[in-house]
């Protein structure tokens, strides 16, 4: 990506992305000759983050808060030895990121975007480079964190975008279980396939491929991860504006998804009264109906503890003789509760509680423990309207 | 079978307070909140001046109607004072309801006119049904006249992890919308959240466990952690709730034992988020031994234990 700041200034995001669709523009002949996806492309890539503090001129700031910070992992330290970074301001919510690693004369840009409490950070960077600069510094960076969907509301995102169908997928069948201890991949090229895998086998989608017609012909590839990043792999010239209306819409509805999964909408709080005082608020992610055998108390826990709990981001106690967990997260310095109801878990939001440490926790379920869970969520306030 | 400390006999105590709490949560079957019905009122005392009744119910379930007085019992065990409590309850008329929910402040919080129609006493047991009812009651005439002469005054009530809310004995004086929804029934979770870490007793297990609840995980959201005085937390669980300084000296003395605060100063306490571990200790801890017998040793009762 060759991008200068005077691509991105004084635009409107809209105007930000038509510019960098600009990127995987594709003709015709170009567009029908394609059949397969291999080929090391330029994508357009979309990082879609809960942005809880960043704003657009911060890098530096916290950049230095990260190198000099009393509790950086050594994986982070070296991060940031390794790489220097630039940012340069567009506007208020736009700049220009530079990330480069010396010791490969490598010169890396993202575009940051801040918009209603998301940062989205765009990129043509080829994915083997990606992991290493801007995924990395996503994951450190305390105050930004990656979206999150199910597998359901993956499906259901894909299935709104207009004129579509898919395909491709990737897959996944993970289920800790002491009979059957198995992690399968799938992929496939027909929604079809995804139908047969998800029956069959219980494998739930992690990346679904999309193709976009504009009368007739096949005229836009993107895809959608569970990880909180859309793609735009090839736009037919001519097709530009439609491209752009994709990806706000995906970007709109991947954030509604993500809010209505993890948001605590309720949280409970203490209300103090002439005689007495009240909790208000209840908020409960429910992760039920996994594709395992029925486990006793102790061995949910136990699998909880072998496959989530065991990080330093974790410490926690058990309460209740042993029917809940009270976790604090030490990345966001937040406690919840996980409520046992074997072989469902039950996360309960308690006043220090954000959507920060619940969507942490669901994904290390997910890819640590058990893939198959059905994610929903219940809330409400309980005597305060 | 294993021994039942003080600190579990408290635990299921507070757990039958929060699965009752949980009827009107969005995991009940169906959340009685959706039907308007909210909860203004926990351990409130309610008083009729005039008749010189106070009844202490342990909620106020309310749906701009109806006043539900609810107690709640975490066994199953029908005793006389049951009945003295919810004669009280049942002593409370309309206009004393009415002034009660003026005072929690129902129309600012809810928006409810704060209007009553009837007040309707109700008492939650654990761990009975139809055939433990009818079993005792063949066995012993006590049980059966206990049960005779509570639900003169209260509809009798049970309730379960995972099954239901409903009614076994007795009848609403009125038939209203939250009667209805009770006499049909509420399924429930099977692990209700923990809303409520109070028992009425306060008892020291139950009181280190609320201090460790509130204040450590306040500590958690500052840097320098929370600090927090003897007055502070008397004050805090006041006035429905009158603990004794020299109690929470004693609790205080345990959470700076085993490491979930510092002493600050006299009768000042700091938590802080490196000390969050010793924090999640305290309930475990506190349900395998009383607070006392952390401190001063359990030598001397089990030395008499063994004499007797």
């Amino acid at each position: 990506m060759d991008l200068s700041i005077s691509d991105i200034e004084d635009k409107t995001t809209r105007e930000v992305l038509h510019e960098l669709i600009q990127y995987v523009i594709t003709t015709d002949e170009e567009m029908a000759a394609k059949d397969t996806r291999s080929g090391g492309r330029t994508d357009l890539n979309i990082y879609l983050c809960d942005n809880q503090g960043y704003e657009i001129g911060d890098l530096e700031t916290w950049i230095t808060r990260l190198a000099e910070g009393d509790h950086i992992t050594s994986y982070a330290e070296s991060y940031v030895a390794e790489h220097t970074f630039s940012e340069t301001t567009a506007d208020d919510d736009i700049s220009l990121v530079t990330i480069k690693t010396p010791a490969k004369n490598r010169e890396d840009e993202f575009v940051f975007v801040t918009t209603n409490g998301y940062l989205w950070v765009l990129t043509t960077v080829h994915s083997d480079w990606r992991k290493k600069t801007i995924e990395n510094l996503l994951e450190y960076l305390p105050c930004v964190e990656r979206l999150y969907l199910s597998a359901e509301d993956l499906e259901e995102l894909t299935g709104r975008v207009q004129d579509s169908r898919v395909s491709g997928f990737t897959a996944k069948y993970h289920a800790p279980n002491r009979d059957r201890d198995a992690t399968l991949m799938f992929s496939g090229a027909e929604e079809d396939d995804l139908q047969t895998a998800e029956e069959a086998f219980d494998a739930k989608p992690t990346r679904i491929e999309f193709d976009q017609t504009n009368s007739p012909a096949t005229a836009i590839q993107g895809s959608n991860t569970n990880e909180g990043r859309l793609t735009m792999r090839s736009v037919r010239k001519g097709s530009e504006a439609k491209a752009v209306e994709t990806l706000l819409g995906l970007t709109e509805g991947y954030q509604e998804l993500d809010r209505q999964s993890f948001e605590v909408k309720h949280p409970p709080e203490r209300h103090e009264l002439d005689s007495g005082f009240t909790v208000d608020g209840f908020t409960a992610v429910e992760l039920t109906n996994p594709d395992r055998d029925e486990a006793t108390t102790e061995e949910l826990i136990t699998d909880l503890e072998e496959n989530v709990l065991n990080s330093n981001q974790y410490r926690y106690g058990v309460r209740d003789l042993g029917s809940k967990l009270r976790v604090y997260d030490t990345n966001h310095q937040e406690t919840f509760d996980v409520a046992l109801e074997p072989p469902d878990l039950i996360l309960y939001a308690r006043e220090s509680t954000t959507a920060l440490s619940l969507r942490d926790f669901v994904r290390d379920v997910y890819d640590n423990l058990d893939s198959t869970y059905s994610l929903s969520k219940s809330a409400n306030p309980v005597a305060i309207q | 079978m294993d021994e039942v400390t003080e600190g579990v006999r408290q635990r299921r105590e507070v757990n039958a307070y929060n699965l009752f709490y949980s009827t009107v949560t969005d995991r009940a079957q169906p959340a009685l909140h959706t039907h308007g019905v909210r909860i203004p009122m926990f351990f409130p005392v309610i008083e009729d001046r005039t008749a010189d009744v106070t009844a202490e119910p342990d909620f106020v379930l309310y749906d701009g109607e109806t006043c539900v007085l609810a107690e709640i019992k975490s066994g199953n065990n029908i005793e006389g004072r049951d009945i003295k409590q919810m004669r009280k309850c049942d002593a409370v008329d309309i206009e004393t309801a009415e002034a009660a929910l003026k005072d929690a402040q129902v129309r600012e919080r809810l928006g409810y006119t704060g209007t009553v129609t009837a007040v309707e006493p109700v008492i939650v047991y654990q761990d009975l049904d139809e055939g433990y009812i009818e079993e005792a009651a063949e066995e012993s005439t006590q049980f059966r006249d206990r049960v005779e002469e509570l639900t003169n005054y209260a509809v009798l009530l049970t309730q379960d992890y995972g099954g239901q809310l409903r009614p076994l004995r007795g009848e609403f004086n009125e038939s209203g919308n939250l009667q209805s929804l009770l006499r049909r029934g509420v399924e429930l979770p099977q692990n209700p959240p923990d809303q409520i870490m109070l028992t009425e007793g306060m008892e020291h297990e139950i009181l280190a466990i609320a201090i460790a609840d509130v204040w450590g995980e306040k500590a958690l959201d500052h840097d320098d952690g929370a600090e927090v005085s003897r007055t502070a937390v008397r004050d805090y669980f006041s006035p429905q709730h009158n603990v004794q300084p020299s109690d929470l000296d004693l609790v205080f003395e345990f959470l700076v034992e085993i490491g979930a605060c510092e002493q600050v100063e006299n009768h000042t306490y700091r938590f802080t988020r490196d000390r969050y571990d010793a924090v999640l200790d305290v309930e475990p801890q506190v349900m395998s031994e009383s607070v006392e017998d952390y401190l001063h040793g359990s030598e001397q009762t089990s030395l008499t234990d063994e004499f007797e």
